[in-house]
């Protein structure tokens, strides 16, 4: 009895490891855009709902083979990254920080709507089914493991892009120190424009991988939109690394709360956990900017 | 802002002899659902107006509408001891939440991530009860026949409405009541610099976690009287972050520092809804959010005092 | 008073920040191949005399050429493209990054960056220091290393004209003197005094600027 418990045990173990990786990318994205705009998204989620209804209507409704699409939706939610920039934060650059959130705020609202409108409330399905793999009777589908790779692979290419390429270097800097970028001859607002439309990758990736797990509806960013927000405030915002843990640790305690009882409980687990952390107070908190 | 008195008095009485004038159902009924409104939009400002955005409050007023309807439900409990159960709940949480933030100096953007996050929890939590609270098909509180003062329920709208403008009355109260303590200026301090409030004296800790303890029990409260009116709650039209964005739309367009702001805001999105349902039926659906997440990108940038708070101050440089 | 048509021309320069104005009608002109020193008391403007001439301040008045091309209607980011390269006060390195990713966003510009190797080699012949400490943060070096780390960045743009602001924080305008060709005096916003090192070294204006010391010899 115990040993099927174990394995059960370690199955969530695992499969909360492979859920952290998604949830590692979503705060990396987060993370990007205020430890170098120093704004929040709020509407964050909401751009991978709109990246998941992507890859809906390009693989479901028009056929497009997974592999194709998947690019095509990077790159329409790194667009919407930028417009979200261009259109509403850059007017804000110079009003309290509150006005940028609440900013993003309303883009949640407009895009939540936007979706209700324009696709119903049903709740949609990529109708792509990938195997189960067994192993040692434990049972992991291969779109966790697939998105877990993909989120690693996408981690470390923009790891590498920040260390090793001038544009990288410079998106790294001017979160250090804004006032001078002039001087090195770079363009603030190209540098932020970048950022953005990164910050949109990153959410356009999330996207694709979610797509194969999870049904897709207006609404589906409410279900990791907090959870990504706890994390990097957890990590401390702007801080990349504490946000990677941070995120395996979230992941882990939904993880395991789901396999005592329902997945909301999980987060509600979580949340607690987030709280007592709070109190407690571990160098997780301790981050760059507040 | 001011009250003139003399200008109150007459406004009062006009306000108090209005149904027993004017007496369409539709009418009153969208003249409650203002004041409701009003009265928690007004309880979110009592924060916003120092700073201290909160995007939780569904969380809070999600708090007020479901405890007061499960324990008259399942426990049969009386909304008079009902509610202010659910504002003992609804302030227990806020200090749950509040005094780690405020006393590890959490602010600006993490502050708001965090109560953002509440505001989902409680809907998970909601939502995952399902047995006890119909999820998200929502839940309906039994009803007594006719009107019950036990049961605050009414079957008569002029009923309500005059519970709702004294409600909404008190609300500005309480506001007024803020506006001239010594709390204002520690909390306009601590808006502007923390640390030299705290320099000065200012018990930081201490005056965010009042008024946030103030906020919410008035927001848990606007929750529970909407659920006796309505008799009919959803996780969403009570919690979550569309209300609580929604809260946020209405004090920033109606004007987040004046008193009478959020009343002129609600006034504003309710008229708006109703325009809409009118207009379109069942197809507007979703269309009334999308309208104000445009509104609430377009105020701030353009117009972040709000509508009321901008004509104010434009009167002002007239004089 | 020189009146050569110089590499760096300053004219009639006003500048400030909002309504306070720091600069008053400062002409300044820079040969190629000089090294020219503003000297003069805190709060007189030198910082912002060279924020004006490195586009970080737009002046309300006056003209600033490099080479003839107008610097004032050109963006700040690309003023480095004209050869001006900027040491800013107190350095303003970035800390986390290290002293090698440093020295690279010096030439972050498009002409620069195919140099970048050479330019490097260059500032560590110049600077052996930096070398031994190139993978190490900026942030956490001392004062002076911090400072060559600082010149070394400014320099791998391989500019035509360099910048110094308060290189030598402090340092007597006597010494300061000694070191270069010619210097101005920037007093409260306005030029006091212009001439090679060796008039003004003798002179009595620096005395009296810096010191508020009246003529002595009456």
């Amino acid at each position: 009895m115990t040993e099927i418990f174990d394995i059960y045990l370690l199955e969530a173990v695992i499969n909360g490891i492979l859920f952290g990786g998604v949830l590692a990318l979503l705060a990396l994205g987060l993370n990007l855009i205020f430890g170098v705009i120093d704004v929040t998204w709020i509407c964050y989620a909401e751009l991978v709902m709109v990246g998941m209804y992507g890859m809906y209507f390009l693989v479901s409704v028009y056929h497009v083979p997974y592999w194709a699409a998947a690019p095509m939706c990077i790159l329409l939610v790194a667009g919407m990254g930028a417009l979200l920039h261009i259109l509403v934060i850059q007017p804000l650059l110079s009003a309290p920080p509150i006005n940028q959130l609440l900013a993003t705020g309303g883009v949640l609202f407009f895009l939540q709507s936007f979706a209700t409108v324009a696709f119903g409330i049903d709740f949609r399905n990529l109708g792509i089914q990938l195997p189960v793999l067994t192993f040692a009777e434990m049972n992991f589908s291969y779109s966790r493991l697939l998105s877990f790779a993909a989120a690693l692979v996408g981690m470390i290419a923009v790891y590498i892009f920040m260390k090793r390429t001038y544009t990288g270097i410079a998106i790294r800097a001017i979160a250090q120190d804004r006032q001078i970028m002039a001087l090195m001859g770079v363009d603030t607002r190209r540098i932020y424009l970048i950022t953005s439309a990164l910050g949109g990758a990153l959410a356009g990736l999330a996207s694709c991988l979610l797509v194969l797990q999870y049904d897709v509806h207006p609404f589906v960013g409410l279900s990791f939109g907090p959870i990504t927000f706890l994390i990097c405030v957890l990590g401390g915002l702007g801080n990349f690394v504490g946000g990677f843990v941070a995120a395996f640790v979230f992941a882990e305690i939904i993880s395991l709360g789901g396999l005592f009882s329902d997945l909301e409980w999980g987060y509600v687990l979580a949340f607690g956990f987030f709280i007592i952390m709070m109190f407690v107070r571990p160098g997780g908190l301790l981050a760059r900017r507040s | 802002m001011t009250l003139h008195w003399p200008w109150a008095w007459l406004a009062a009485a006009i306000l108090i002899a209005l149904p027993f004038v004017y007496r369409d159902p539709y009418h009153m009924h969208i003249l409650i659902l203002i004041l409701i409104w009003s009265f928690a939009y007004t309880s979110w400002s009592m924060m916003g107006r120092f700073g201290l955005v909160s995007l939780g409050h569904g969380g809070f007023m999600g708090v007020g509408a479901y405890v007061t309807a499960l324990l008259w439900n399942h426990l049969g409990l009386s909304p008079w001891i009902g509610i202010p159960v659910s504002l003992v709940c609804a302030g227990v949480l806020a200090v749950i939440v509040g005094y780690p933030c405020f006393r590890f100096r959490i602010t600006g953007h993490y502050f708001v991530l965090v109560t953002l996050a509440l505001s989902g929890i409680v809907l998970q939590i909601i939502t995952a009860s399902r047995d006890y609270t119909g999820g998200s098909l929502g839940f309906s509180p039994n009803r007594t026949k006719g009107s019950s003062l036990a049961a605050l329920q009414f079957d008569d709208k002029i009923t309500w409405y005059l519970i709702a403008l004294g409600v909404w009355a008190v609300g500005l109260l309480i506001w007024h009541w803020v506006d001239r303590s010594m709390d204002r200026y520690a909390l306009e301090a601590i808006s502007e610099d923390e640390d030299a409030a705290a320099a000065a004296g200012v018990n930081v800790t201490w005056e965010k976690l009042k008024i946030t303890v103030i906020s919410a029990l008035m927001t848990a409260f606007a929750g529970a009287l909407y659920c006796q009116y309505q008799m009919f709650i959803t996780p969403d039209t009570v919690s979550g972050i569309s209300v609580s964005l929604q809260m946020v739309f209405a004090a920033v367009v109606g004007g987040l520092y004046v008193a009478l702001g959020p009343t002129v805001g609600a006034i504003i999105t309710i008229l708006l809804a109703e325009i809409l349902r009118i207009g379109f039926g069942t197809k507007a659906v979703g269309w009334d959010n999308l309208i104000y997440g445009v509104l609430l990108v377009l105020f701030i940038i353009f117009l972040p005092k709000g509508i009321l708070g901008s004509t104010l101050a434009r009167i002002r440089t007239w004089r | 008073m020189n009146e050569t048509s110089g590499m760096l021309e300053l004219k009639t320069v006003d500048a400030g920040y909002g309504s306070f104005q720091a600069l008053f009608g400062v002409s300044i002109g820079v040969n190629a191949g000089e090294a020219v020193a503003v000297i003069g008391p805190n709060g007189a403007g030198k910082t912002t005399l060279m924020r004006v001439i490195s586009g970080l301040i737009r002046p309300s008045r006056g003209s600033i050429a490099m080479e003839g091309a107008d610097v004032v209607s050109t963006p700040a980011h690309r003023i480095i493209g004209l050869g001006i390269a900027h040491v800013p006060e107190n350095r303003r390195l970035f800390p986390r990054l290290t002293v090698e990713d440093n020295l690279k966003m010096g030439a972050f510009m498009p002409g620069a960056r195919a140099r970048c190797a050479e330019r490097m080699a260059f500032v560590f012949d110049l600077f052996p220091r930096m070398k031994e400490r190139r993978n190490q943060l900026a942030g956490t070096m001392s004062g002076g290393e911090q400072q060559m780390c600082a010149i070394g960045r400014a320099l791998m743009s391989n500019p035509k004209l360099l910048l110094l602001d308060e290189p030598s924080a402090g340092l007597a305008p006597v010494q300061v003197l000694k070191v270069v060709d010619r210097a101005y005096l920037l007093e409260a916003g306005s030029i006091r005094a212009a001439g090679t090192a060796a008039e003004l070294q003798g002179s009595d204006t620096i005395k009296q600027a810096y010191l508020g010391i009246e003529e002595m010899q009456r």
